[in-house]
């Protein structure tokens, strides 16, 4: 008994939109094996590569006791390697960095798509913020940059880090940002001075939109994909006077976090399927649902020809669900059962919808 | 009955002055509702802004006067889709909504209602956008269809009074108009009941949902917050807009005036949380979003707001709600 316990280990899976992470963790939070892994736009085929490494790199003797899967692809990868406990993202990442620094009082977290601000105080998660449309204060925003620029992302940070002068560059928008790149490339200005412009838009950007209201106190953790850009750790070093703490697996922190919950969670029998979820075919069938006007796009996840999982739908009536389809049309909410309706019920004889009003007609008369 | 004069025969000519800003109306529906043959006559209300902001009297007011009314359907995703082929780009999502909203009325009904919403509360002030909704109906999408407006001004003179206006304009009997307009009136107050939400769930978190009316009841921007609090057994109260009389306050805008008040009488004990929502664009929100996240934070009472803009997708709500109903729990 006393061995098994010893070996027992929990996994948490972080599906984000650039990346896919796994992080394995004892039952005291101790990391065994970590994996990062920018993907390509196929998150299950991302999480069962994920998986086959994982499988290669944790010693046999190790046993999975829990599965967390968390980011924005959670429901998804929870269907196929069978999660205990799907959780959002920002949660999980905030469970991560109290766990490593109790006493953190802001997280910054910059990803691929997404940047996030989480505010602590006292150990509790009070406020948080995520960005809306705009990529400008996200990775992708580097990403593109550092393309236009003809460099990698790692020299983009390296040459950053070099900067004595850095240019100002507008990084209202990234393609304000792009024009006024150019301008500046033109009237000369050094590319290492560039790039660390470029960090400071993007942090100003960040601080600007997704900290907007916030009361950014430190000290502050730095996470996500993007902290391991040392020309950004710099930019908001200088923009706050105040250290930022980058953590150890700061890449993976979503991952350890939902390693962290899976952990804490009391799992007696867990679902993972193991081995076999990252060799058995993993298909997605779209269908519409139809139910509504909404007409939402619903994803069917499908193991040989089992039902294993869905997704989609504004109303959440298919998510997760896995009974076979028909018995589940026409149930649950629909796309507007919830809003209270103003006024005459629908359907009350003396106001009619539209649907049931037949088109004017029209007669052409025609011209002489 | 007013005097009106055609002066041009094109769309878009105003008659009379002040707040009469009356549009000249064919004469033969003028002739039609005078002979009380307007029974036939197919009114069309979108169901957005001023639909919302008085629920329920509009259908009931132009039924009894006997014209039909005809409601456009709940917005949904095809409606956004009309929006962003036919609306402005730079609108905000409600108005946006309204345009699709309109354009799906055009071409089933002989006249669309559109009235120009200038305050609602005495001495307040309503949206700014809300003033050039009838020209600008008549003049792209209602285009073609008779437009029949009025101009509320609630500053100026009270809602019956118009709505009194109203039925002049339309040629029908004062005694008629004005049986119309109470029961017109008690329509309003118990949609303003049934809106509200009364409570269902015992011992369930508690949630306030602030936000404009026509946003916290528009089917396609509140409808997944709603569906994903509920399915989280959470119980949601909407702000209600049912009692019209403005606090004293710096703020003029009618609505934001409404939810400051509203919250601030709020303590911690009434609600678990207060929820936003609110539209990509909206300028008064944007306004006003500090000062009641201030508020909200010198009660001690977790405060988020979710923007709502034609992209957002589910799982950025779901994540935003479920952090947030995390964050809460772990608070207890
Ligand atoms: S909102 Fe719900 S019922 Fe309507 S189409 Fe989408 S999934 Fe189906
Ligand atoms: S108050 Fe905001 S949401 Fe309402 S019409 Fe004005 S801008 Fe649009």
């Amino acid at each position: 008994m006393g061995k098994q316990m010893n070996n027992s280990c929990y996994l948490g899976i972080d599906v984000g939109s650039i990346s896919t992470n796994c992080v394995v963790i004892t039952p005291e939070g101790e990391v065994l094996c970590e994996i990062y892994k920018r993907g390509d736009g196929h998150p299950i085929e991302s999480v069962q590569q994920c998986l086959a490494q994982l499988t290669a790199q944790l010693p046999d003797r190790f046993c999975i006791r829990g599965v967390c899967t968390t980011g924005s692809g959670r429901i998804l990868a929870g269907a196929v390697v069978g999660a205990d406990v799907i959780k959002n993202e920002i949660s999980a990442h905030a469970r991560a960095t109290l766990h490593l620094y109790p006493e953190v009082r802001t997280i910054f977290e910059i990803g691929g798509q997404d940047s996030k601000v989480t505010i602590v105080r006292d150990g509790v998660v009070v406020d948080f913020s995520m960005n809306l449309v705009c990529a400008a204060g996200t990775g992708s925003f580097l990403d593109s940059q550092a393309r236009r620029l003809n460099i990698t992302i790692e020299e983009l940070s390296a040459r950053a880090m070099m900067s004595e002068t850095p240019t100002n560059i507008a990084g209202r928008c990234t393609v304000f940002a792009e024009s006024d790149m150019i301008h500046k490339q033109q009237v000369g200005h050094e590319q290492k001075d560039i790039t660390m412009g470029l960090c400071h838009a993007l942090v100003r950007n960040y601080l600007s939109n997704v900290c907007n209201g916030k009361e950014i106190k430190p000290p502050i953790v730095f996470q996500g994909g993007v902290s391991a850009n040392k020309g950004i750790h710099r930019a908001f070093k200088e923009a706050l006077r105040c250290d930022i703490i980058i953590p150890p697996y700061n890449m993976v922190m979503g991952a350890y976090g939902a390693a962290i919950i899976a952990s804490k969670s009391c799992i007696e029998k867990t679902n993972f399927r193991g081995k076999e979820a990252s060799t058995k075919p993993i298909i997605t069938k779209g269908f519409e649902c139809g139910d509504c006007p909404n007409c939402c796009e619903i994803i069917e996840v499908l193991n040989a020809a089992e039902i294993i999982g869905r997704t989609g739908g504004r109303c959440g009536k298919w998510e997760g669900k896995t009974g076979p389809r028909e018995s589940l049309r026409g149930t649950g909410p629909k796309g507007h059962v919830s809003v209270p309706s103003t006024g005459m019920e629908m359907g009350h004889e003396i106001c009619r919808q539209v649907d049931d009003v037949p088109d004017l007609i029209q007669i052409g008369v025609p011209k002489k | 009955m007013i005097m009106i004069k055609r002066l041009h025969e094109s769309a878009g000519v105003y008659i009379g002055t002040g707040n009469k800003f009356l549009r000249n109306i064919s004469p033969e529906w003028m002739w039609k509702s005078g002979t009380d043959s307007c029974s036939s006559l197919r009114i069309g209300i979108p169901r957005m802004f001023f639909y919302y902001i008085y629920p329920g009297l509009w259908e009931t007011f132009f039924s009894e006067l006997g014209m039909k009314p005809i409601v456009s359907r709940p917005s949904t995703t095809k409606t956004v889709e009309k929006a962003s082929q036919i609306s402005e780009t730079e609108h905000c999502l409600p108005n946006k909504l309204f345009d699709a909203h309109l354009a799906e009325l055009v071409g089933k009904v002989d006249m669309v209602f559109v009235p120009r919403v200038l305050s609602t509360i005495k001495n307040h002030l309503s949206c700014p956008k809300f003033g050039p909704l009838p020209d600008a109906a008549r003049a792209d999408i209602a285009r073609g269809t008779e437009v029949l407006s009025i101009d509320i001004d609630v500053s100026r003179s009270p809602l019956s009074k118009t709505l009194l206006l109203l039925g002049k304009k339309l040629n029908i009997q004062k005694s008629k108009t004005l049986s119309a307009i109470n029961s017109s009136f008690s329509a309003m107050e118990a949609a303003h009941k049934k809106m509200a939400r009364p409570d269902r769930i015992k011992g369930a978190p508690r949630f306030l949902l602030i936000g404009h009316p026509y946003v916290i009841h528009d089917n396609f921007i509140a409808g997944p917050i709603l569906n994903k609090l509920e399915s989280m057994g959470v119980e949601v109260e909407l702000v209600s807009f049912a009692d019209d009389t403005p606090a004293k306050s710096y703020i003029l805008w009618s609505t934001a005036n409404k939810i400051y008040h509203e919250i601030n009488t709020l303590t911690s004990e009434d609600y678990d949380g207060v929820i936003q929502l609110t539209v990509f664009n909206c300028g008064c929100d944007s306004m006003m979003i500090d000062t009641y996240r201030q508020l909200m934070k010198d009660k001690n009472i977790p405060y988020m707001y979710l923007m709502v803009d034609e992209h957002l997708a589910q799982s950025g709500i779901d994540t935003r709600v479920e952090a947030f109903i995390d964050s809460l729990r772990w608070r207890q």
